[in-house]
């Protein structure tokens, strides 16, 4: 049974903390790509970043569904799947008024469609006048320019101190500067430093020990190098020298740290108002997979010693980002080690995190006892897919109105948005990857890995019933 | 788009089989499972720091060194399109 216990949605304190005041109607705009904006440029590892799933990540903007509450307004590349709204709608989410693009990219950002959408940037205009509030998923200077464009204030620190907080860079220093624990590392701004920390990094390699290398504005736990062998060592310092004298610029943006054996990471996140106020918000078990994030597990299996120290972070990281300008959602990334240490800051993000989209969720559906996991799954097809037909095929793994357990799909856009455009012909042959999100809700942890298991099992069924001759 | 898995209609040359071996080797690989068709993101599972230890090891196994800044994202869409890059990065140097 449902257990209604208060209005879902952005929490009063998070919107006062935003914008100054519990009333002000906020316009969430999934600006997911922001990191890869922020690393424009910039000297990190020298490599060149694949376009990739990049049309799944911009249509993680459909998150922004499940946040905003009744009075907000979420801009879309493009509308949602009429079955998928009626299925939130069944489980009793009011719906946020919805803005989309009159023709999305789905290879560009949606700053980007906004902005070259005239319609859609005056009818935000108009929300200006009533008062309303930008709320990107981060903020670069494509954020500031839409804001600006359309007369909204954002309810955001300034582009240039979230990118500047972004920066891995930024978070060894903080940690250093708060006293907090971190793995051996060193942060590399030019080649001299980068050199000095090579040095140090041949002494752990020849220690048996393992190095990570890792880019300043590496992209949401991408970006990290682990090397065990000197000459790769050396090889990624010589690149590094080329690109500086073809630059004729010396500047560079990696931290290199001493790889530690890890049990557990975490994410937790606080909040920081504009007065400067840090407010601890919640810590969950990030699942990842080859350093890329997957999803949460909820709650975060940690002693309350080690929830205590979360916390103590939290309040030292906040007070050090608010003197530097930052104001808004904090994530941090943290882990437990083998050994049993805790690292509370591996890095910090200044922007919104996957786990904050799930908070509006948590009071309507999370019930104490439960244990929930928010996943992704990916989905291989050779044309598109209906919500319809996948709650077909998902059957009784969704969850239903009035259940207390099962999938709740919190994003369905990324399943279709690698589609090759146009019709597709229903003999094709060819196929494109999807990502299905949803969040497990179970009263177990088995029950939990059960319906996990047979999500997957459900969709591989779905590929192939696509790749069947006659369908 | 992915192909069915069949391999590319012409045989390996030099080159074709020397970025494969070398993309096997960092993969664990058999060569064989590798074709110049195949996508590096969607068939391959790479990502940007895939793309840096691949040059590593290309500039490894070929005794080349690679400026990065000269390759562009459709460099790395095929292994075939990475076969191109480096063979026209040879022809240069």
């Amino acid at each position: 049974m449902l257990v209604v216990s208060a209005p879902r949605g952005i929490p009063e304190r998070l919107r006062t903390a935003l914008t100054g005041s519990p009333g002000t109607p906020l316009i969430l705009l999934g600006s997911f790509e922001v990191e890869n904006r922020w690393a424009e440029g910039e000297p990190g590892l020298p490599t060149v970043a694949l376009a990739g799933s990049r049309a799944i990540v911009n249509r993680m903007d459909e998150f922004g569904l499940l946040l905003a509450g009744a009075g907000d307004h979420v801009v879309l590349k493009a509308p949602p799947d009429d079955g998928y709204l009626e299925y939130l709608s069944s489980l009793g989410l009011s719906l946020p008024r919805m803005l989309t693009v009159a023709d999305q990219d789905p290879q560009r950002v949606i700053t980007e469609d906004v902005l070259a959408d005239t319609d859609l940037t005056a009818a935000l205009a108009e929300l200006a006048a009533r008062n309303a509030q930008l709320w990107p998923h981060g903020v670069s200077d494509l954020e500031e320019r839409l804001a600006k464009r359309c007369g909204l204030p954002l309810a955001s620190a300034p582009a240039v101190i979230c990118k500047t907080v972004n920066s891995k860079i930024y978070s060894r220093l903080a940690a250093d500067a708060t006293g907090l624990p971190q793995p051996p590392g060193v942060v590399c701004r030019d080649l001299d430093e980068l050199a000095a920390a090579c040095d140090r990094a041949r002494q752990w390699l020849s220690a048996g020990r393992t190095v990570a290398l890792k880019d300043a504005y590496g992209v949401s736990g991408k970006g990290i190098l682990v090397i065990r062998e000197e000459r790769r060592l050396g090889q990624v310092q010589a690149m590094c020298a080329r690109r500086a004298r073809k630059r004729g610029n010396p500047r560079v943006g990696i931290v290199v740290e001493e790889w530690v054996p890890k049990q557990t990471d975490l994410n937790y996140q606080f909040t920081i108002d504009r007065d400067g106020a840090v407010h601890f918000d919640f810590v969950k078990e990030a699942l990842t997979a080859g350093g890329v994030h997957q999803g949460h597990r909820m709650p975060a299996r940690l002693t309350t010693g080690q929830v205590a120290e979360l916390r103590q972070a939290a309040a030292a990281l906040g007070s050090r980002l608010a003197a530097d300008g930052y104001f808004g959602v904090v994530g941090v990334d943290a882990l437990l080690t083998t050994a049993g240490l805790l690292y509370p800051v591996i890095e910090i993000n200044a922007r919104n995190n996957m786990s904050t989209y799930q908070e509006g969720l948590r009071q309507q559906f999370f019930a104490a006892g439960q244990t929930v996991l928010a996943k992704q799954f990916p989905v291989r097809l050779r044309r598109r897919v209906s919500f319809a037909e996948l709650r077909h095929r998902l059957g009784e793994v969704l969850l239903r109105p009035g259940a207390s357990y099962g999938l709740l799909v919190n994003n369905f856009a990324t399943v279709n948005a690698a589609a090759p455009p146009g019709e597709q012909d229903p003999g094709a042959r060819a196929t494109f990857e999807g990502r299905l999100y949803g969040i497990i809700i179970a009263g177990s942890a088995g029950q939990a890995s059960a319906i996990d298991r047979e999500t997957t099992t459900r969709l591989d069924e779905l590929t192939a019933a696509q790749e069947a001759p006659d369908e | 788009m992915t192909t069915d898995g069949m391999p590319s209609d012409t045989l390996p040359t030099d080159l074709d089989g020397a970025v494969i071996r070398s993309l096997a080797s960092m993969l664990g690989r058999d060569p064989e499972s590798i074709t110049t068709g195949m996508r590096f993101f969607e068939d391959l599972s790479f990502d940007s720091t895939g793309v840096l230890e691949l040059l590593m090891q290309l500039e490894t196994d070929l005794g080349v060194e690679f400026d990065e800044e000269t390759l562009e994202p459709a460099d790395f869409e095929t292994v075939g399109a990475l076969v191109a890059y480096v063979a026209k990065h040879q022809a240069a140097t």
